[in-house]
């Protein structure tokens, strides 16, 4: 259930068991058979609230310096969990989380995960590892590391298609069209790119991301999954009038004060 | 600082490296130099077009945008050759416009906030807010002068720290050229920050 930390919020972290047991799978004798209800494409999501099992959570999302880092990085995520009754082990067949028809722990790879607090999401991706460490006689650490969207474009290549004159943003909504991801209503931001871009061959040897990543090269701009998993696109800011989202200040009233802060001297 | 920009061309495109065999995880802002306090020199290149049989090697047109004045102050501090996707040299001088930057820059960056220690609406505020927001950043300092300093800033990168009994936030804003609205009877004229809708 979901926990609250005092005067923070409500906080719920919660991982996927339902996917992976009923995900359409082609080419599997038993998963990829067409014209049945038990395998679904994606699987259907059975989200299990695991809160309370967890000691601490880091997330890490974009970069700390655009003039040194590159941007669209994969956001981590990393959950260490207590696991007292080793509902969380590897090897417990007993676990409430054990998979039967697969004979193996529900979480792991590509597992869904989220993490919230009072509703709002700080986070949403996928299990890239899951490490189990037990120390004598019978402590058992679970180390969740996550990834989110981006990283499973990595694992896909580029469509080939012919290039045709055209923004940054829409050249990558035909990458994203083609790759079949983000397709979900709400789930591309894409601000109109200031890179015309030629007509230039796309390589198919290069991962979605990576030619996503080509074409922000040409933009300088921002590649991005937010906390609820949507893919962003931002161009590059030449002179842009916008409104300012919140004020820090040291001197008190009703800014949002801080503890520490660097003057970065890049 | 003046800006400069003029057309160049290289030898045979295969000299020049690929940026699809740079793996993604180490794959840098391919404008960086080696020293990226200041940029006052960048090539941005166009892509090549495809060898046909009469021009097996093709070259390499790029704008090469120049600040001599930083050239001269702090030594030519270059980008490489990239090769974009953009579709003219005209396009390419625009970005070399972008990237150049001719004198070191300072900003507040590593901002460390303790969700326990605001207010409601703060903590709801700091929960919404995502890469690409606009922040305002304030600091005053003793024995300095201007004794307090404001910096516009665009967020890059946000990072939590979440135990049974804090939150911690990172936010990692980093320069952007924003102007925000002129507010008439509170802001000042000739502030280069602010701008008319």
């Amino acid at each position: 259930m979901a926990v609250s930390i005092p005067n923070c919020g409500t906080y719920t972290v919660e991982m996927d068991y339902g996917a992976s047991t009923n995900a359409f799978r082609l080419d599997d004798a038993v998963a990829g058979v067409l014209d049945q209800s038990v395998y679904v494409l994606e699987g259907t999501t059975d989200w299990q609230d695991v809160t309370a099992y967890v000691k601490q959570v880091s997330i890490n999302r974009g970069r700390q310096n655009r003039f040194r880092d590159p941007t669209g990085q994969p956001s981590t995520a990393t959950l260490q969990i207590e696991d007292s009754d080793y509902r969380f082990s590897l090897v417990n067949e007993g676990s409430p989380y054990w998979n039967t028809a697969k004979g193996r722990l529900g979480f792991e790879l590509n597992s869904g995960v989220r993490i919230s607090r009072n509703g709002t999401y700080l986070f949403t991706g996928i299990i890239t590892q899951y490490d189990q460490r037990i120390e004598n006689p019978s402590r058992s650490l679970v180390t969740v590391n996550c990834s989110d969207a981006l990283f499973s474009l990595n694992n896909a290549k580029t469509t080939y298609f012919t290039a045709t004159p055209e923004r940054s943003d829409t050249r990558i909504n035909t990458v994203l069209s083609n790759a079949g991801v983000f397709s979900k209503p709400g789930q591309r931001v894409l601000a109109t790119g200031l890179a015309n871009l030629g007509n230039a061959p796309v390589d198919e040897t290069a991962s979605v991301l990576e030619y996503i990543l080509r074409i922000n090269n040409s933009e300088q701009g921002r590649v991005w999954v937010d906390g609820s998993g949507n893919f962003h696109f931002d161009r590059r800011l030449v002179g842009e009038l916008q409104s300012v989202d919140a004020s820090l200040s040291d001197t008190g009233g009703t800014a949002i004060p801080y503890t520490t802060f660097d003057i970065v001297s890049n | 600082m003046p800006f400069a920009v003029s057309n160049q061309t290289i030898g045979a495109a295969g000299t020049l490296e690929d940026s699809f065999v740079i793996p993604t995880t180490s794959r840098p802002n391919q404008f960086t130099p080696l020293n990226p306090s200041v940029v006052n020199v960048v090539n941005v290149a166009i892509a090549p077009p495809a060898p046909t049989a009469g021009t097996l090697a093709t070259t390499i047109e790029y704008a090469q945008g120049i600040v001599s004045e930083s050239v001269a102050e702090y030594g030519v501090q270059e980008t490489p050759v990239v090769i974009t996707l953009l579709a003219t040299l005209e396009d390419a001088a625009l970005l070399a416009e972008y990237l150049v930057r001719p004198v070191p820059a300072f900003w507040f960056g590593n901002i460390q906030i303790i969700m326990n220690g605001l207010t409601d609406a703060q903590r709801t505020l700091v929960s919404s807010l995502d890469i690409g927001s606009q922040l305002s950043v304030t600091k005053s300092f003793p024995n300095s002068t201007p004794s307090t300093v404001t910096q516009i800033m665009a967020l890059e990168g946000i990072s939590h720290d979440i135990t049974p009994d804090r939150h911690i936030i990172t936010l990692y804003p980093n320069p952007a050229t924003i102007y925000t609205y002129f507010i008439l009877d509170t802001d000042e004229l000739d502030d280069v920050t602010k701008a008319l809708a």
